[in-house]
């Protein structure tokens, strides 16, 4: 499974977004806010152990992670920078 | 004239399920423990009986995704407390700063900081969760109940063992005497989990329990419960309330207390029998036939005294025992609680 | 709408005890706040694997009390309020044998003293290893409120509060409230807390946590330093103070508590709950925001604290000297509000209050900064607030002692 797909998949599961169908969000859209899959600055520090967790990539601080977590898309391309590092 | 506080609802979930009609219904008919947890002991495996209480039907007051990162021990204080507000015919979410919340628990939300051990154990201390280190806290179930019901008055969480439930009553008689708020939504909430059972094994041994006997003091028969059992209170305005009068409230030192006498006396005896020897004691002078325990319709939970009260009233309610009762719970340490209805 | 509070009798402030990492006991802890002394410390008791340090304001060995480093770790919080409460005992003019002789409360604010984190017993469950039940029995014998009772043989009512970080505060103020209940006489009312591993490492993965001296109310805040300590106040009527001819600190004449109803863990941003606490605590004293002296802040130096009340101070008390004193102690959480009831009475007796250590260039999201020297005050009243994780806020508003 490519890295977008298994990232979706453990957004919607480790922050148990029961609501968020995998195949309909927009990859270049906002993760947090308005318009965004509905998450708050919890789920963006949670986020953080959660790519630790399932990508071994560390996020160093949030102001790393604002700049990360725009879209699927950035953050995505940011885990294929940074694994196996 | 002493102050007494008039109980507008009740709302309650436990191992009989939720609700009055399923409280009423273990009333009439009794209720045993409805499920079975595994524990490893150095002596292999065990099975415990418990009361295990599901939170599920909080999803027809709150949207289930403003449940998602809230955890059981929240869930099911807030049903019991969309339940008592339900049952008081109030709105839910209420929107409102006259209602405080007050919620008593022995052991918090211990599953929850089990569960960020586990990864703090199994994975390392960078895998700690934050939404599972917030709702940690004691106070989450206090917090939870606040957000989701959006209730902005006063809050406070209580934790004192089995002192619990009267530490919580006393504080609430305080704020409506006062007139600090209007109204109190009341609870108590513990949670089982196999650390819990662990201990009840390391404690009391192989010898498992399957049915709380609460009057036969010098045995052990407790059976761990879960649960929440709520009350919304408002200061005695004239209007009857349908569940009767909370009339005194006292913290006493076990050595010197007489329980009342021309009342139905419930004792908080739940199986254990440290306790249990101290409440045969205390009640020796007392009519058995003025005796009656719930303990063995929701288990044993530290703030069980809650469920006292609320089963209770709901008995008195409907001619099950007369309105007029006293619960008296008692620890370890020499300290009782005197809770008096009518 | 809420009703009106009816009235709040004042509640005499008797005695005062405080150890922390500022200071061993209460004019250790002054002495250190003025001089602008902080000390915190990467800890080598409590350590984590993360890529960074964060400093803690660790107890050093020597403010501790006897047998506290030797014995069960959950037996800690309570040791600590202890010892405060004996030095607010000590200070309110009362021995063990006096105190015993009156209805004596005790309640007392803590995190750590109430949780079921013991980690070294759940790893080994976790692994089964079968640990035995002795750290579960101290677990049992260790809620703080039942440890000071027993310790000074009084034999009343006695709970912990488990409000996260405005249980000192909430507790100092439900004290007085039983007080002015009459279901006690005297009450021993604060807060107690200590550094362990899952707070610290609950914090850090909050990313709230600075890994410098942190820098409340600074432009460049970037979060909070972890504390330990405990604080305890001696809480009397007027009519027991007098007939002791008990010697007065302060008076406790406003305590107000309301909650966000917002989030888990992030302040509502527009301090709608602080105010109403706020403005409560100031109408069951009887006075307008213009008399309050100073404020101590709960000022934890997070992005998100400090801007709701630095916003809220910036209209609602836009004259007003404030501190905050975490910069000296770190958050202790359910101690901090007691340690700041604590060091607002004294600074409200001296008329000065301390630098705001930390604090170095204004926010621009707000108007408002706190003193960055020592400041002389002058006014009969001082508040302190406490913002909690979860949403509660706690108020309480001082008098000083009139003067002769």
């Amino acid at each position: 499974m490519d890295v977008k797909q298994r990232l979706k998949q453990v957004i919607i599961e480790d922050l148990a977004l029961e609501d968020v169908c995998i195949d309909t969000i927009d990859d270049d859209g906002p993760i947090f806010g308005e318009g965004g899959l509905g998450l708050d600055s919890l789920d963006a520090v949670e986020l953080v152990v959660i790519i630790q967790k399932h990508f071994g990539v560390q996020i160093k601080d949030m102001a790393k992670g604002r700049e990360v977590f725009q879209s699927l898309n950035t953050l995505t391309a940011y885990i294929q920078e940074n694994m196996g590092q | 004239m002493t102050f007494r506080m008039a109980i507008r609802g009740i709302g309650l979930v436990a191992g009989f399920g939720c609700g009055n009609e399923a409280a009423l219904n273990a009333l009439h008919n009794g209720a045993a423990p409805n499920d079975v947890l595994s524990i490893q002991a150095s002596t292999g495996g065990i099975n415990y009986p418990v009361y295990q209480a599901d939170p599920a039907p909080l999803k027809d007051f709150v949207p289930s995704g403003q449940l998602r990162r809230v955890n059981k021990y929240s869930r099911l204080a807030a049903l019991a407390a969309c339940l008592a507000l339900q049952d008081a015919g109030r709105n839910i979410p209420c929107q409102c700063s006259d209602i405080a919340v007050i919620i008593a628990s022995g052991y918090g939300a211990s599953s929850t900081t089990f569960a960020f051990l586990d990864d703090v154990i199994l994975q390392g201390d960078s895998f700690a969760s934050p939404t599972l280190f917030s709702n940690s806290v004691h106070s989450a179930a206090t917090s939870n109940v606040t957000i989701l019901l959006q209730i902005s008055g006063p809050s406070l969480t209580v934790t004192q063992f089995e002192m619990s439930a009267v530490a919580a009553l006393l504080n609430a008689r305080i704020w409506l005497e006062e007139k600090r708020v209007d109204s109190v939504l009341l609870g108590g909430v513990d949670q089982i989990n196999q650390v819990l059972l662990y201990c009840y094994h390391g404690f009391f041994g192989d010898r498992i329990p399957h049915e709380i006997t609460p009057l036969r003091y010098d045995l052990q028969t407790a059976v761990p419960g879960e649960g929440a059992a709520f009350m919304l209170l408002t200061a005695d305005d004239g209007r009857i309330p349908p569940y009767g009068y909370i009339d005194m409230v006292s913290w006493e030192a076990f050595n010197n207390c007489t329980v009342p006498e021309d009342v139905l006396i419930i004792p908080g005896a739940d199986g254990h029998r440290t306790c249990g020897l101290h409440y045969r004691k205390l009640l020796k002078a007392v009519d058995p036939a003025n005796i009656k325990t719930f303990s063995q319709i929701y288990g044993c939970m530290p703030s069980g005294q809650m469920f006292d009260i609320a089963l209770a009233s709901i008995a008195a309610k409907n001619g099950l025992i007369p309105a007029s009762f006293c619960s008296v719970k008692l620890d370890a340490n020499g300290n009782l609680g005197l809770v008096h209805h009518s | 709408m809420t009703s009106a509070i009816n009235s709040f009798s004042d509640v005499q402030i008797t005695g005062i005890g405080c150890l922390c990492a500022a200071g061993a006991n209460v004019p250790q802890m002054m002495d250190n706040i003025y001089s602008g002394v902080r000390t915190p410390v990467v800890s080598e008791q409590v350590r984590a694997d993360h890529p960074e340090l964060y400093p803690m304001f660790e107890m050093p060995a020597s403010a501790v009390p006897d047998g506290y480093s030797e014995g069960p770790e959950t037996r800690r919080c309570g040791l600590l309020a202890i010892a405060a409460a004996s030095e607010a005992i000590n200070d309110a003019g009362f021995d063990m044998d006096s105190l015993k002789k009156f209805r004596v409360g005790v309640c007392i604010g803590t995190t750590v003293g109430n949780a079921m984190n013991n980690e070294s017993f759940y790893r080994d469950f976790l692994h089964n290893r079968f640990p035995p039940m002795d750290s579960i029995k101290a677990f049992r014998n260790a809620n703080p409120a039942d440890m000071v009772a027993r310790h000074f043989h009084l034999n009343g009512l006695r709970q912990c509060i488990a409000n996260a970080c405005s249980s000192g505060t909430v507790a100092i103020g439900q004290a007085a409230e039983w007080i002015n209940s009459g279901l006690c006489d005297i009450a021993l009312a604060g807060g107690s807390d200590i550094l362990c591993r899952v707070i610290y490492n609950g914090f850090v993965s909050l990313k709230i946590t600075d890994s410098q001296p942190c820098r409340p109310f600074d432009k460049n805040r970037r979060g909070l330093n972890l504390g330990e300590g405990a604080g305890m106040v001696v809480l009397e009527s007027s009519h027991t103070a007098t007939q002791r001819k008990a010697r007065i600190h302060a008076t406790l004449c406003g305590y107000g508590n309301y909650s966000d109803a917002y989030h888990i863990s992030a302040p509502m941003p527009d301090g709608v709950g602080l105010e109403m606490a706020i403005n409560t605590a100031l109408k069951q004293a009887k006075i307008g925001r213009d008399y309050i002296a100073f404020i101590n802040a709960h000022g934890t130096a997070t992005p998100e604290n400090d801007k709701v009340e630095g916003t809220l101070f910036s209209r609602i008390f836009p004259k007003t000297p404030f501190h905050s004193t975490k910069g000296y102690t770190g958050h202790t959480l359910g101690a901090a509000g007691a340690v700041e009831a604590v060091i607002t009475v004294e600074s409200l007796k001296r008329q000065m209050i301390a630098a705001s250590v930390g604090f170095q260039d204004p926010d621009p999201d707000f108007d408002v900064n706190p003193v960055m020297e020592n400041t002389p005050v002058q006014g009969d009243y001082a508040m302190s607030d406490s913002l909690a994780f979860g949403g509660n806020n706690a108020v309480l508003v001082f008098r000083r002692r009139a003067q002769a």
